[in-house]
């Protein structure tokens, strides 16, 4: 099959997911950071009681409190938490994928599972990393460090 | 004593009828689909990368944040004599900035910023950009030309729009 076609047809569940931090609405902002910083994750999923998700708090909303140089460390997240967020279903289409970011100019997005409770989280980096993998003779082929001109002439 | 050196190779007229063509063992790459053959073949330049967001590396880390919030960019180059020395990204805010914003937002970026950054040519192909973030797991990436200089920023954002646009004009 083609770059195309699979990403058409290949389900969600073949990207590499992302791990997914869930909080509840009362967690302080800088516990939800450390998490993110210890999982190595730009998002963070805020769930209702039911465990399903209420929002999200994501590295971007965290540099737009940053520049506003209000104190917001000890809020409760869900006060910052009013982000548009997605979800996608597992067994949905790559391509599924790929629209919801685009049209929505989002990093992540939550996979749900068919009763709507998260399972995952995917974003751009699984795309990338999907497509180096996937068409590996196109992508890992290049080379890591290339130079358009010589340091030195050859045999100098 | 006899010369040493050697009498001059005596360069044979190339006939044309006896021309052998170098490239004529040479097999062109077979691609699935026009989606990966244009990964493999279209230069960055074709690309339209993100508008550039430059900072002075003395600019302090709480100008560059402000930077990246009003025009919403994921991240900011740093540049010195039209040279690239650093970029700082959303995920360098999270990691060295956050916790300690009012200690060092006066500071200059030059202390926070990730320095030699990975980067690649306008006229390389958009698969290397892919290589690039996939291997050193970074979301974007500076596009330099021939001189060094900065030409554009390239984003997952940008490579996403990229892949649906081929999507539509082949259906």
């Amino acid at each position: 099959m083609g770059l195309q076609e699979d990403i058409l047809k290949e389900p969600v569940s073949e990207l590499r997911s992302r791990p997914l931090i869930l909080v509840q609405r009362d967690t302080p902002v800088r516990q939800v950071v450390q998490l993110m910083l210890e999982d190595g994750v730009g998002s963070a999923f805020v769930v209702d009681d039911q465990g399903k998700i209420d929002g999200k708090f994501s590295e971007r909303m965290l540099i737009k409190l940053l520049a506003s140089g209000e104190p917001f460390m000890d809020d409760p997240v869900s006060k910052h938490a009013g982000e548009f967020w997605s979800v996608v279903r597992h067994d949905e289409p790559i391509a599924m994928v790929l629209h919801k970011l685009q049209q929505h100019r989002m990093h992540h997005l939550c996979v749900v599972d068919d009763d709507g409770m998260p399972t995952a989280m995917v974003g751009q980096r699984s795309v990338m990393s999907y497509l180096a993998e996937h068409f590996p003779r196109v992508v890992l082929t290049q080379l890591a460090d290339t130079r358009l001109y010589v340091d030195q002439p050859e045999g100098a | 004593m006899t010369s040493p050196i050697p009498p001059r190779r005596q360069r044979r007229a190339t006939d044309p009828g006896e021309f052998e063509d170098p490239l004529k063992n040479y097999d062109a790459p077979e691609y699935a689909d026009d989606l990966e053959a244009s990964l493999a073949e279209h230069a960055l330049s074709d690309l339209r990368s993100t508008p550039v967001t430059t900072v002075a590396p003395d600019a302090t880390v709480g100008q560059a944040i402000k930077t990246m919030a009003d025009l919403d960019v994921g991240s900011v180059l740093v540049v010195e004599n039209e040279r690239l020395i650093g970029i700082l990204s959303q995920r360098d805010v999270l990691r060295r900035v956050a916790r300690k914003y009012e200690e060092v937002k006066d500071k200059p970026i030059r202390e926070f910023m990730t320095r030699k950054p990975v980067k690649v040519y306008d006229t390389e192909p958009a698969a290397k950009a892919l290589h690039m973030m996939a291997v050193h797991r970074v979301r974007h990436i500076p596009i330099v030309d021939v001189d060094d200089k900065v030409v554009g920023v390239l984003g997952p954002r940008r490579v996403t729009e990229y892949l649906q646009q081929h999507f539509k004009t082949e259906r």
